[in-house]
């Protein structure tokens, strides 16, 4: 794989999120791992981002109603 | 959680209010119009998107003989996105080429071509098979040929990985598979060789170059195939996408097949003059992308997979769902919508979703002086 698919106009931007970072995370929203969605781990972009599996992936959107927002996943099998 | 309003209706307010408007005010005005928890958003969005979609025509409008791509629209296309159907019938690539190539036409319809499938379908006229001496004869095409600029040489070691002995006898080529024992096989090894690609990329039958208000130009294929398409170094891969969204999850990952389905669903829509909240699009395409897989709504995809037996066999086929929980000694959570209809419950929705939390000893609201409570 040579692509770089972040550069693609339909990928939004990824981080790959610390653990006190999650940590926060899931005690602002009272969820926990389990509850976020999910991304494969064969995932192109989770591929690219080198990530691992129970990873949390923060997803920058961009949306024509609120801007721009944050989103996550957690990488799953 | 606190709310925070978004920074681009504050602009907005103190734009139409002044610069020392009351941001207490706005505050308010933007929880209120904030969906409450317990809000049915989905039945919301199904209804929203359902209603206008019986102004869609429901036959796509007949181009036979023209020479513009025909591809599926108007509901046809809605129900193929929703359903996340694999193989749709009119897949094809917005190839947008880097700056040296869009600006020429030659350098852009070289590419075009380029990118053209071709098979040895497409330049034999005729074949025959000879069971007795286990041998197949291709006519090739000479003019065909020297329009493409292939030589003969060039298609023999196309098929220089299959185990057969091939010549050239003219304008004939000759295959000969010793290890063929009867015609079935030789007829199966026919098709083979038929459709082994001498030039381009796979899947793109055609190729038509457009030219954007800019002077740049751009490539329509039918036919798709996002992955090799962007690994070819012409391309501007920052631009181009293919309208297939189970290619392009596999390709650019599931985040961007979500872009894509919101992207062709108002595009779908938009294309008959019809206009939905974004927020309903939005919702359905989370919905879909929600475990990392494009799903489908409907009986194989979100429906179909609902935890709930009740809520499934409410849907489609009950019968076969109930005798399968039987069989299997399911369990039904009463978590959802429909299983609490069908029981006569009060549904999970709005009101009905709060439920009345009554503290043992009536005092103290953390666990901690609970427990001294009990201690005494």
């Amino acid at each position: 794989m040579d692509i770089d698919i972040f550069k693609n106009r339909l990928s939004p931007q990824y981080k790959i999120m610390q653990k006190e970072e999650v940590d926060k995370l899931l005690e602002e929203y009272n969820v926990s791992l389990k509850d976020l969605p999910k991304i494969k781990l064969n995932d192109p972009a989770v591929k690219q981002l080198n990530a691992n599996e129970g990873d949390v992936i923060e997803i920058n959107r961009k949306s024509a109603t609120a801007g721009e927002y944050n989103y996550y996943r957690v990488v799953v099998k | 959680m606190k709310t925070q309003v978004p920074e681009k209706y504050i602009i907005a307010f103190k734009k139409k209010y002044g610069e020392d408007a009351d941001l207490n005010e706005l505050e308010k005005i933007y929880k209120r119009s904030l969906v409450t928890p317990g809000e049915a958003v989905g039945v919301i969005a199904a209804q929203s998107i359902g209603e206008a979609s019986t102004q869609l025509t429901l036959r796509t409008k007949h181009a036979a003989g023209l020479s513009v791509i025909n591809t599926t629209t108007g509901l046809p296309r809605l129900v193929e996105i929703f359903d996340a159907k694999k193989d749709i019938p009119t897949p094809f690539i917005d190839i947008y080429l880097n700056s040296e190539y869009s600006k020429s036409k030659e350098k852009a319809s070289a590419f075009a071509n380029k990118i053209i499938e071709i098979k040895i379908e497409d330049i034999t006229t005729s074949y025959t098979v000879s069971p007795r001496k286990k041998e197949i004869v291709f006519v090739i095409d000479k003019d065909v040929l020297k329009e493409y600029g292939f030589t003969m040489k060039e298609i023999i070691s196309h098929l220089s990985r299959m185990k057969i002995s091939t010549s050239v006898e003219g304008d004939k080529l000759l295959v000969v598979d010793k290890s063929a024992s009867d015609v079935k096989k030789l007829i199966r090894l026919r098709n083979k060789i038929v459709n082994v690609n001498i030039s381009g990329v796979p899947g793109i039958s055609r190729a038509i170059l457009n030219q954007d208000k800019e002077g740049n130009y751009w490539i329509k294929t039918i036919g798709t195939n996002l992955a090799e398409i962007l690994k070819m170094e012409e391309v501007d891969v920052s631009k181009t996408v293919s309208n297939d969204i189970i290619e392009v999850s596999k390709v650019l990952g599931i985040e961007a097949a979500r872009n894509l389905i919101i992207e062709e669903v108002r595009g779908t829509l938009e294309n008959v003059g019809l206009t939905v909240d974004n927020r309903h699009i939005f919702l359905i395409a989370d919905a879909m992308c929600l475990d990392g897989t494009v799903r489908g709504i409907g009986r194989y995809g979100l429906s179909g997979e609902a935890e709930s037996v009740l809520a499934r066999a409410s849907f489609e086929v009950p019968f076969k769902h109930l005798i399968e929980a039987g069989l299997y000694h399911e369990s039904d959570p009463f978590k959802y919508v429909a299983n609490n209809i069908v029981s006569n419950q009060v549904i999970p929705v709005g009101t009905g979703e709060v439920k009345l939390v009554v503290k043992e000893n009536g005092k103290g609201n953390n666990e901690e002086s609970s427990g001294e409570d009990k201690k005494q």
